[in-house]
């Protein structure tokens, strides 16, 4: 280990620098010619640029939606994949995949009654079908809908309910 | 494992296999590379959810890296293939592991299944165990970068 570490000389630094210059001008040239220039900012997180653009916070903090799920008062959907949905999921969460939600809708739509709060979520911090989900529901028409974000990893950390066949019900 | 040893390291002494040993380690390690920077390079914008998942950079920096990082494996890879600036190729080649190891590894720690990206950048959920998965992959192609910067280094 030592001896590796005495017989990096000068040389070999310098070249680790050149590659990565040559790596940093490559990207920056075939960036400018792919895609024309060079974005500033990137809409990243898309929950916050939906938030943006609808002018509303579509945020629900976790304790929040604790609350509101102990306490029955609102609605939960799972915007992912009926297969994650099946191995767990918030408890009485109803799995409507937000790319599907077409085809589904006329089993969900009795269940969204009247003002009660609609709370949606997906897992990853990135995961933008809880996003989609929520906003395909206020084109509907809903007006309290939130998104519970990276849900399902945070959920599972703060112990709340849940089940599904790979996750221990409470 | 006969590579490790420290008495092959003279060049005098490196036989014809020693040679193609060391070449054929080099030439994948570079395959290899090259091979996980393709749908990140295709795909930047996916990439840069990949790397917002992992929750480390500031979110300035989010784009640049996942613009810039795909290149800097494809150039590594390449280099290692055709054998120019292979040292310090070979010196990057290591060092990026380790930060891809320890970025693995913070998360597993804190907690946080993220899908690794490493070589595609399909946002998936991901279980722990494949968390153990990524780092006991990661853990492994670090080695073999260490003995081809080994090879290349004391090979002067």
């Amino acid at each position: 280990m030592l001896s590796t570490v005495t017989a990096l000389k000068k040389a070999t630094i310098l070249e680790a620098l050149c590659i990565i210059v040559v790596a940093a001008v490559l990207a920056l040239v075939i960036h400018l010619v792919r895609f024309g220039d060079i974005p500033r900012s990137m809409p990243i997180d898309p929950l916050k640029q939906a938030s943006k653009e609808l002018g509303i916070s579509l945020e629900i903090p976790l304790e929040e939606a604790l609350d509101l799920h102990k306490g029955g008062r609102a609605v939960f959907l799972d915007a992912r994949s009926p297969v994650d949905y099946n191995k767990g999921h918030i408890s009485g969460a109803l799995n409507v995949p937000a790319q599907d939600l077409d085809a589904v809708w006329y089993q969900v739509e009795p269940k969204l009654l009247g003002d009660k709060p609609i709370v949606t979520y997906c897992d990853g911090m990135a995961c933008s079908l809880s996003k989609d989900l929520a906003v395909a529901l206020i084109m509907r028409g809903y007006d309290n809908v939130r998104v519970l974000k990276d849900g399902w990893t945070r959920w599972l950390k703060a112990n709340g309910p849940v089940e599904g066949t790979q996750v221990d019900s409470k | 494992m006969a590579l490790l040893k420290e008495h092959k390291w003279t060049p005098n002494n490196w036989s014809l296999k020693d040679k193609k040993i060391a070449l054929v380690l080099r030439g994948a390690l570079g395959v290899l590379f090259l091979y996980a920077s393709v749908s990140k390079a295709l795909d930047p914008f996916e990439f840069s959810k990949i790397v917002y998942n992992y929750q480390i950079l500031p979110e300035p920096l989010i784009y640049p890296v996942a613009a810039v990082l795909p290149y800097l494996e494809a150039t590594i890879g390449l280099c290692l293939i055709l054998g120019i600036a292979k040292r310090g190729a070979a010196l990057l080649a290591f060092l990026s592991m380790v930060v891809f190891s320890l970025a693995l590894m913070v998360n597993l720690f804190r907690g946080i299944n993220v899908d690794c990206g490493c070589f595609d950048v399909e946002v998936r959920s991901v279980s722990q165990a494949r968390m153990y998965w990524y780092v006991l992959r990661d853990f492994t192609i670090l080695f073999w970068a260490f003995i081809v910067l080994r090879q290349s280094v004391l090979r002067e």
